[in-house]
């Protein structure tokens, strides 16, 4: 007797679980990156670190660092051009580009490693950034180091101009949670602003 | 066997609840309809299951593709956007002179076609539309690297208008293909839905099946389940009403119990097994006096009479030995007052009961009922009205007597009042009852403590006398017995004489039987009462022979008148000068078949006795009229002759003479002046006012009355005036006197003369010889009867002797003078 009713209420339920579920037309999530996805590779430790004064740029201006900065090099802004960001610690990440679908060989700094360069301080929460069409995106300063995103200069190797997302943009590893939302990987950033 | 009950049904259930397992009820098996509801409905879910999960994956299938598209035409919006804005940079260019703002959209532009160029990998659309842009794309380059290289505003305008149409026509190309890729998407969308409908309608009417079995088998259920625990419910509460009744009943007897003890009219005690009283029951103080507290300090046993303790210390050890209750027992307790009662007790060993562990003791006071036993047990063994022995205790005593040994004889004595038949019947029981404890007492007062005095019924007392020396000193108690009964005694204002018969008759113990000791005294007062009464008699064992006879006697006289056993012989009463017949006396005689002929001398005092008197005497006097008429017949030129009959004082007291001797006489066809009737001179002094009715009554008819043996009763002579007399008898005694000396011959002249100066026709009895008749002639007396005239003699001699001297010259008897037995009436 017992059972039959709990075997009855069992079925039921799953039924009205499997019908619920199948009501309801929910988003597929993306497939996880592949296999062989790797991690940020340090390529050299550059020559300017955190703590290091940064000089005006010499070449065009790719970004423009202000807020919550301790380093400046125009007026309260810190200038960055492409050399700049260059000579700061490079890694490389091979990592799926979700508009091209293809892997990428990235190259640039971790987005953390500029934020200490430009000697972003602890009570700072915020990273907002924007690209050269206006689009913007606001990252957690707590996310940044986590995620070990990236600030590209390079895909496969060369420098990206305009209409290749260049001169910089943002890129996730695989592994990264927030890479999964393609919304996320900014590119042409222009401006970064730190509160 | 009770599980099966069970499964029975809900009646057998509900009748046996206190030992139904509700949960039993619970786990009955389902019914077919339940199973078949439940094996659809499986069967359905599963099948909805997998119609499920095959949409489930359709629809991922479609969302995938929607995923796309929509990335893909939001990224069209981009493009566009780009676009529009790269146009309004190349319109602004020759007054802004912007050319790096135009490189720069153009190059944003480009990333956004390059993104939509991998993001519409294997889409003919898209890379048929960047097919399409591609010129125009290049113009527009050209165009800016001409305006680079000459940037004059000339140039620029020049350049801009270039530019102007390509731009619109990548414009318009993006807005086409946006909408071709909408257009598609919907398509393609509405399709998969269209595909989608038909299994989501079946899927729809399979879960509307799996709801409807589904609410089928869940009704069915709740109604089988409802059901279930109503029996179940039921059966809880009919335990527990159950429970609750037992609960309840368990403590009405409690309470009955407890009521009981406390209201109980009997003493309840509660003792342990060594006695000691725990307990007593309220009852104690109305019953004993004593208050139930100050009670239970003392020893109890010192309430108990000295000779019952050590029967009530065995009573309650042995009670204490053994489960149960036992029988009652009785002793004496002493009441608070000082009396002693008598109460009963029933001791009940509950020393196993965890309630009690003592015995209880159930006391009653039974004073009431000793003292109605001890009453009964009197009266059962005493005379109501004398306060006597009755029969039974007087048996026993007598059996006890003679079971002792060596005491010396005892003595029975049986005393029968006599006449006291007379006494009751003349002045009434009350009057008989006064003189029965008159006799008793005075019986009383001649005894002996050791002697036991009785009323054995009726007028019949007995003593036993314990140790007397022989049977003479019996005899000698006796006569004082006699003597003290004879004392007057005063009645209804007349003095009585208390004559009485006595039977003695002594054993000796450990010879002699008590009854037949008994059975002595009682032959030996009928010896007594056979030998004339107002006397005693010691038993002599001949005595048992004249018994036996008597009874025997007794026995045959009772059909003596109706087998022709009795006759009538007659003597002549004759004129004593002349020697002529006058009268004849009718004179009746048994002729036994074994003992010849008797007199009525041996039978007619028994049947007087026995009350067999009346059919003799009718038959007597019947007979005797018929031979009157017959010699009268046979003889008609003589004078008729009287003819006498004698009347016994039992037939004067019977109401119904009178008519007798009318029907006699009428049968008879006989006058009844002659016919005389005789009465002994002792019957009339016993009644004399009922005497005095019948004989009027008598006299009426017309038949003459004769005195019989007159002057052998008592001397009142006042009576001969009072009754209707015609003749005076005179008795033997007389007539036996006359010629012998002075005196008994005065005496008898007396005699004579009385009946001359009474006017009364004077009869002398029992002449025997001639001198004595001649002697009575000159003394007056006229007529006479006896031997010397004639015997009695039968009929038909009679009638010889009447016709032989008729023949010599009318009825003259010679007178013999030969000596004769005496047979006289």
């Amino acid at each position: 007797m017992g059972r039959t009713i709990r075997l009855f209420v069992v079925a039921l339920v799953a039924a009205l679980a499997v019908a619920a579920c199948g009501g309801k037309d929910e988003a597929p999530t993306p497939k996880a990156a592949a296999p062989n996805a790797s991690s940020p590779q340090v390529v050299n430790d550059g020559t300017l670190a955190a703590g290091q004064k940064v000089a005006a740029p010499k070449g065009e201006v790719v970004l423009t660092v202000s807020g919550d900065i301790g380093e400046a090099n125009k007026g309260k802004q810190l200038q960055l051009d492409l050399a700049s960001l260059e000579r700061m610690r490079q890694v490389r990440l091979e990592a799926d580009e979700p508009f091209l679908k293809r892997r990428v060989m990235f190259q640039g700094v971790l987005l953390s490693d500029l934020l200490a360069v430009a000697g972003v301080k602890d009570s700072a929460s915020t990273v907002s950034l924007t690209a050269l069409d206006d689009y913007k995106v606001d990252f957690k300063v707590a996310d940044v180091r986590s995620s070990q995103m990236m600030l590209a200069t390079k895909a496969d190797g060369k420098h990206m101009p305009v209409d290749r997302s260049g001169p910089i943009r943002i890129v996730f590893p695989d592994s990264s949670s927030l890479g999964r939302n393609p919304d996320l990987w900014i590119w042409s950033v222009s401006s970064m602003k730190v509160a | 066997m009770a599980d099966q009950h069970r499964r029975l049904g809900p009646a057998a259930g509900a009748a046996r609840a206190g030992s139904v397992d509700p949960t039993l009820v619970l786990r009955r098996r389902r019914g077919p309809l339940q199973l078949a509801l439940a094996g659809v409905l499986v069967v359905l879910i599963l099948v909805v299951e997998v119609l499920i999960l095959q949409a489930y994956v359709n629809v991922s299938r479609s969302t995938a593709i929607f995923g796309q598209v929509t990335f893909l035409t939001g990224n069209l919006v981009n493009v566009q956007r780009e676009a529009l804005l790269l146009n309004v940079k190349i319109e602004e260019l020759p007054t802004t002179h912007d050319l790096q703002g135009v490189m720069l959209r153009r190059g944003l532009l480009g990333n956004q076609l390059r993104v939509m160029e991998g993001l519409g990998q294997g889409d003919a659309r898209v890379s048929e539309a960047l097919r399409a842009i591609d010129p125009d794309l290049r113009l527009i380059d050209s165009a800016l690297a001409s305006a680079e290289a000459d940037p004059t505003e000339a140039n620029l305008h020049a350049q801009a208008k270039r530019m102007r149409p390509a731009i619109s026509r990548v414009i318009f190309t993006i807005k086409d293909l946006y909408d071709a890729e909408e257009q598609g998407f919907f398509g393609a969308l509405s399709g998969t839905l269209k595909a989608r409908s038909s299994s989501e309608r079946l899927l729809v009417g399979l879960s509307g099946m799996v709801l409807v079995v589904g609410l089928a088998l869940a009704l069915s259920l709740r109604q089988r389940v409802r059901k279930d625990f109503a029996r179940a419910y039921q059966t809880l509460t009919a335990e527990v009403e159950e429970r609750k009744a037992a609960e309840r009943a368990l403590r009405a007897s409690e309470e009955r119990f407890r009521s009981l003890v406390q209201n109980s009219s009997d003493v309840i005690s509660i003792v342990d097994a060594d006695g000691g009283v725990r307990y007593h029951s309220e009852s104690v103080r109305r019953v004993l006096g004593y208050d139930p507290a100050e009670l239970l300090d003392g020893d109890p046993i010192t309430l108990v009479h000295p000779d019952d303790r050590e029967r009530v210390a065995r009573f309650v050890a042995e009670a204490a030995l053994r489960p149960g209750v036992t029988s009652a027992e009785t002793w004496r307790v002493r009441h608070r007052d000082g009396t002693w009662l008598h109460t009963e007790t029933v001791a009940a060993n509950l020393l196993e009961d965890p309630n009690v562990r003592g015995l209880v003791l159930n006391t009653r006071d039974v004073s009431d009922r000793k003292e109605l036993e001890a009453q009964l047990v009197h009266q059962a063994f005493h005379d109501g009205l004398t306060g006597l022995a009755n029969r039974t205790l007087f048996s026993e005593r007598v059996e006890h007597a003679l079971a002792r040994s060596g005491k010396g004889d005892l003595a029975v004595l049986f005393i029968d009042l006599d006449d006291f038949k007379h006494v009751n019947d003349s002045l009434g029981h009350a009057a008989g009852d006064q003189l029965l404890v008159a006799a008793a007492r005075r019986l009383q007062g001649c005894l002996r403590p050791a002697d036991t005095a009785a009323r054995l019924g009726g007028d019949e007392f007995a003593v036993l006398l314990e140790r007397v020396a022989d049977a003479e000193a019996a005899a000698a108690v006796a006569g004082r017995v006699l003597d003290t009964l004879h004392q007057p005694f005063g009645l209804n204002g007349r003095t009585i004489p208390i004559k009485a018969s006595l039977g003695v008759a002594t054993g000796r113990p450990g010879a002699d039987e008590a009854e037949e000791l008994l059975r002595n005294a009682d032959v030996a007062m009928y010896a007594a009462k056979a030998g004339g009464k107002d006397r005693y008699e010691l038993f002599h064992p001949d005595m048992h022979e004249d018994m036996l006879q008597r009874l025997e006697l007794e026995a045959e006289l009772r059909h003596v008148a109706d087998r022709d056993q009795l006759v009538l012989h007659y003597q002549p009463i004759v004129e004593l000068v002349s020697g002529r017949i006058t009268r004849l006396e009718a004179l009746v005689r048994w002729d036994h078949p074994t003992k010849g002929l008797l007199g009525p001398g041996a039978f007619i005092p028994l049947a007087e006795e026995q009350g067999l008197i009346g059919p003799i005497g009718n038959w007597v006097l019947l007979q005797a009229c018929l031979q009157a008429r017959r010699w009268q017949d046979q003889f008609p030129d003589a004078p008729p002759l009287d003819v006498h009959v004698n009347l016994s004082g039992r037939q004067l007291e019977d109401q119904g003479l009178v008519g007798e001797v009318v029907q006699a006489l009428e049968t008879a066809r006989l006058a009844p002046r002659l016919l005389t009737l005789e009465i002994t001179e002792s019957v009339l002094v016993s009644d004399i006012e009922a005497m005095s009715t019948r004989l009027r009554e008598l006299k009426g008819l017309g038949v003459q009355l004769a005195i019989d043996d007159f002057g052998t009763g008592y001397s009142s002579l006042s009576y001969l005036r009072r009754f209707p007399i015609d003749m005076l008898k005179i008795d033997k005694a007389f007539v036996d006197g006359i010629g012998r000396g002075r005196e008994d011959t005065a005496l008898a002249h007396a005699i004579i003369k009385l009946s001359h100066t009474l006017q009364l026709h004077a009869v002398a009895e029992g002449i025997e010889e001639a001198e004595q008749a001649a002697n009575l002639v000159t003394l007056g007396c006229r007529d006479g009867q006896g031997f010397l005239f004639s015997r009695p003699l039968a009929t038909a001699a009679m009638t010889e002797l009447l016709a032989k001297s008729l023949a010599e010259g009318g009825f003259f008897l010679p007178l013999t003078t030969e000596p004769l037995e005496s047979l006289s009436g």
